[in-house]
């Protein structure tokens, strides 16, 4: 590929473009302070040169991940003053129709978010889509000294060090996060944090524009000229508070920061210069803001779009009986949507050959194409929030959590990051990662690699999450999640890998219909004729709720339907009510009660205004999951213990 | 594109008769070499690797966690990955019940091996409960007792009376009237023995009712829905209860038949009742009950009438004359008192007429 060549030199109207984000900036303030600006912003008043040599020598193939102080980053990345104005105030030509406000904009490949140090990895994934595009594209992130406090940004660094990734992250380190001097609160040489890493340190000062300006230029040559990611360290000032009544720095120290503010003394020291411009840029903030404020805001049906069309049952015979264990089933269907799909990329801890993961699913896999299974560290949050930026980007990205324990690491990626992409971003941005992991426990391995955590993801606006099981064909799940364009979560239940689906020579079973609901994440019923209750699950609490519902026959003659949940959030509540025949219901969930599956399904039951004769839920014991295997039978859910559950609330001796 | 060699479980200690699947070490289609360790597998004194006889592709019989026989295939190796991946034809997913073997519950099972009974017949039922055995129609679904009231838990009641309650439920019993009439008995054995069937009162009973159903139809039908149905023949019940759960078994049309041979038919069902051997053909088809009572010392009783009839005769025990009381409890919708009186009169003439 060719590097672009390297412009040393600022362009002639780099002070003038400094001028116009400071003032516009200052209207903002004064806007807010006339009522008429809702909310918070965060002004980078004093740090308008950092912006500039950044984001205003870029490619229009690079990516910016900017955080919450990115109004310059965004002007020097775009020149949008009008929809960053009407953002601001939150108004429909906003450039995120007004639901992102000052810290969540996105146009052509510009992205910022309020999470600081969690852009990024997003950003990585940016930039290793732009790697594996072979164009010439980069990522830059930028983060301020503050951010450094974060991990997540040094998991990110070590994942593009590694990976070769055409990342810079830009560090403008102004001394003060939020109220807090540094020096309180970081220890060390930051700047040399990165040198360990093999990233390249470039550095410069907002006091020195025009160095500042080569020296950015030094940097995103050094990435874009694929040399290995960077680091630009940018010692700036910020003439304003972090938000607006925050600052807490001594009053002396404030003036002497004015002081040796090159545009402040550019401005005193040649009035002449800027006299024009001044009255050019104060017409021309006064017309932007009188349209955005002749904008009316976005509607509720155009913010939230048009309401999903709910599941319409139609019921279809299901498969009874699969080839195969589930691991070996799962480990085919990935390796044959790979095959098919040239943008799906399996991210993972341990997924290489000869290992292929904890569980196998990703056997073999790696030889196959080792570029779209790399290697990656034990770095849970970067792993999801790489995968973010993949999404972002196009890509189809599923990465496996090697236990679903660690997925609270991974959380704030899902939670903060890819879930609101999409609508944050006023519907102009997709992020379809595809997170996989398994849960469950009864194999011995305690309290921090046994438990279901799903009860941590039912409440997330924007995911999709899905549970796989035994009479689910990885094939057809995978197939379908990789055509939606939400980010999903698929939980599989660990010891459902060395299980088959063998259903149709059972005895118990051959008097079920076995019948399931439209593509994808269907929802499976199974029922016999006339039962008395119903056992509603998910996953792989099918198993012992299968082995439950033939000793409740067999032993006390009550007999369960069974309704098989895939898609856990958003519930298919209209299939789910179909499938209930019994009005005696209890769910059956591996995770305690609290805050779960059984008390979603149970809340949905009494609000349907059905006439539900008994809603129960049969969970796990609230108590971490012990590794002696006496206990942990105790405080798991299982087929005798269902089975009592069962007797118990229908008062019939068990 | 074949099987090159399976792999058995091994008999390594001779008090095992299963052996734990410890860990599958290769996937199904995984390419193994000649002696590359195939299964972990835990014996009750010791773990033992199981080899590959020879290099191949693998299809595992079994998987981690397993329960395998001895002697049994854990493991299969091909030639080929294809034919070691080969998937059979799915399975059609069958309709419930649809040519399968009827699975029973634990109380069902045992009924049905006490009582000798042919599942045969309950394969529609796919599930069988033990309700299920015991009325001659097809049981509703088994209630299941619902939260307790104020009352307490209460006593569970078996299913058999459960079923019992259903039957009578589905009687036409809202609306019945009864007439009762006096009939004078034959001799002395007769009214020391009504009840055992040592005389022939009762059998003789029996055959006059079958004749006299036919004069009557509106006794020989039911109810339903606002219109009158009438059985085209008489098959007449005769309920027994004898400390094994209310049964009504179905005698048939004994219009005509002697005393003797009507003696006969009823013994054979009693017969067949206390050993529990019953049959689901035993019970159905009844169109007309008589229970009999006269043996327990009772001088007036009301019988039910059950499903899908329209009248009962309740036989009492004869008092110090020499007289027993017939009661005709009948579904005032069918009839009405006049035409049951006629119908009783009738009875008792015969009777009385026949032992003279």
């Amino acid at each position: 590929m060719t590097a672009s060549p390297v412009r040393t030199k600022p362009p002639a109207d780099l002070w003038l473009r400094a001028l116009f984000i400071r003032r516009l900036e200052e209207r903002l303030f004064a806007l807010y302070a006339e009522g008429r600006l809702h909310g918070t912003m965060h002004a980078c008043i004093g740090q308008e040169f950092s912006a500039l040599a950044v984001c205003g020598q870029l490619e229009p193939g690079d990516a910016v991940f900017a955080s919450h102080r990115c109004h310059g980053h965004y002007l020097a990345r775009t020149g949008d003053a009008a929809g960053l104005i009407a953002e601001l105030l939150g108004r429909r030509g906003g450039v995120c129709g007004g639901v992102g406000g000052s810290q969540h904009l996105c146009r052509d490949g510009f992205f910022s978010n309020g999470i600081q140090g969690g852009i990024a990895p997003v950003c990585a994934g940016l930039a290793w889509a732009r790697k594996l595009s072979g164009g010439p594209g980069i990522g830059v992130a930028l983060l301020g000294d503050g951010t450094l406090g974060q991990g997540v940004v040094y998991e990110t660094a070590n994942i593009a060090a590694r990976q070769a990734l055409p990342l810079l992250l830009v560090v403008e380190d102004n001394g003060w996060a939020q109220s807090t001097a540094r020096e309180l609160t970081l220890a060390g040489d930051i700047a040399t944090r990165f040198d360990s890493f093999g990233l390249t340190r470039f550095s410069g000062a907002t006091a020195d524009p025009e160095a500042l300006w080569a020296a950015a230029a030094e940097a995103i040559a050094h990435v874009r000229g694929r040399r290995g990611p960077a680091v630009l360290f940018i010692a700036t000032d910020r003439l304003c508070p972090h938000s607006k009544s925050d600052d807490c720095r001594a009053p002396g120290l404030v003036a002497e920061i004015a002081a040796r503010d090159p545009l402040s003394r550019a401005l005193a020291e040649h009035p002449e210069r800027f006299a024009a411009a001044e009255a050019e840029i104060a017409a021309r903030l006064d017309a932007l803001v009188a349209a955005a404020l002749a904008q009316e805001p976005l509607s509720l049906a155009e913010y939230a779009g048009p309401a999903p069309e709910p599941p319409r049952p139609a019921w279809t015979p299901a498969r009874r009986d699969f080839e195969g264990t589930y691991a070996a089933r799962l480990n085919a269907a990935l390796g044959e949507l790979m095959a098919a799909r040239h943008e799906m990329l399996l991210l993972g801890e341990d997924l290489r050959s000869p290992y292929g993961g904890a569980f196998k699913i990703a056997a073999g896999l790696s030889d196959r194409w080792p570029e779209r299974v790399p290697a990656m560290p034990i770095s849970e949050a970067a792993i999801v929030g790489v995968a973010g930026g993949l999404a972002l980007a196009g890509l189809r990205p599923v990465a496996e959590i090697m236990f679903g324990d660690f997925i609270t690491l991974g959380l704030d990626q899902l939670l903060n990051h890819a879930a609101k992409f999409r609508r944050m971003y006023n519907h102009q941005a997709r992020c379809p990662l595809i997170l996989r992991t398994p849960m469950g426990g009864g194999r011995g391995y305690g309290p921090t690699h046994s438990q279901t955590l799903d009860k941590l993801l039912l409440g997330l606006d924007g995911v999709r999450v899905t549970a796989a099981n035994l009479l689910l064909d990885p094939l057809e799940l995978y197939g379908a999640l990789l055509e939606q364009d939400d980010p999903a979560v698929v939980i599989e239940h660990k010891n459902d890998y060395a299980r088959r689906a063998a259903f149709a020579a059972q005895p118990f079973l051959r008097h079920f219909a076995f019948e399931r609901s439209g593509r994808g994440w269907p929802t499976l019923r199974l029922t016999p004729r006339a039962p008395d209750v119903a056992l509603v699950t998910y996953g792989g609490c099918l198993t012992p709720v299968l082995e439950a519902a033939q000793e409740l026959f067999r032993e006390h003659e009550i007999l369960a339907e069974i309704v098989l949940v895939s898609c856990l959030r958003p519930l298919p509540w209209p299939e789910i009510l179909e499938a209930l025949g019994a009005r005696r219901v209890f769910t059956v969930e591996e995770g305690s009660a609290a805050g779960g599956f059984g008390s979603e399904i149970l809340a949905g039951l009494a609000e349907s205004g059905r006439d539900f004769r008994l809603l129960r839920r049969i969970a796990a014991l609230p108590l971490p999951i012990p590794a002696a295997p006496a206990l942990e039978r105790l405080v798991l859910p299982n087929a005798r213990s269902i089975t009592q559950a069962v007797c118990e609330a229908l008062h019939v001796p068990a | 594109m074949s099987l090159r060699d399976v792999i058995l479980i091994p008999k390594e200690f001779p008090q095992d008769e299963t052996v734990r699947v410890a860990a599958a070490c290769v996937a199904d289609g995984d390419a193994v070499a000649a002696g590359q360790t195939v299964l972990e597998l835990e014996f009750s004194k010791a773990a033992l690797e199981l080899p590959s006889p020879s290099a191949g592709f693998v299809r595992l019989l079994c998987a981690e966690g397993d329960d395998v026989p001895v002697g049994a295939a854990a493991a299969e190796i091909h030639d080929s990955r294809e034919s070691a991946l080969a998937r059979p034809a799915p399975a059609a997913a069958a309709r419930p019940g649809s040519g399968a073997q009827p699975f029973l519950s634990a109380k069902a099972e045992e009924l049905v091996l006490r009582r000798g009974l042919d599942t045969g017949p309950l394969a529609h039922l796919g599930l069988v409960r033990s309700a299920d055995l015991v009325p001659a129609e097809p049981a509703p679904a088994a209630p299941i007792p619902a939260a307790p009231s104020t009352a307490g838990d209460g006593e569970p009641l078996p299913r058999a009376k459960l079923a019992e309650i259903a039957a009578l439920a589905a009687g036409q019993n809202a609306l019945a009237s009864g007439v009762e009439a006096l009939v004078r008995l034959p001799g002395p054995a007769d009214q020391a023995a009504l009840g055992g069937l040592r005389s022939l009162f009762t059998p003789r009973l029996l055959t006059l009712l079958c004749g006299l159903l036919k004069r009557f139809p509106a006794l020989n039908g039911f109810y339903a829905d606002g219109a009158a149905h009438f059985h085209p023949a008489v098959n007449l019940g005769y309920a027994l209860d004898m400390d094994l759960g209310l049964r009504v078994a179905a005698l048939g049309d004994l219009d005509g038949a002697s005393p003797e041979a009507a003696r006969d038919a009823v013994m054979d069902k009693i017969r067949r009742y206390m050993r529990g051997r019953l049959a689901p053909a035993d019970l159905q088809g009844v169109t007309f009950t008589v229970s009999d009572l006269s043996g327990e010392g009772v001088d007036s009783f009301i019988p039910l009438i059950g499903a899908d009839q329209s009248a009962i005769l309740g036989v009492c025990s004869p008092d110090e004359s020499g007289r027993a009381r017939l009661v005709l409890r009948f579904d005032h919708r069918m009839l009405e008192g006049r035409a049951a009186a006629r119908f009783l009169n009738a009875l008792k003439t015969a009777l009385e007429a026949q032992s003279t």
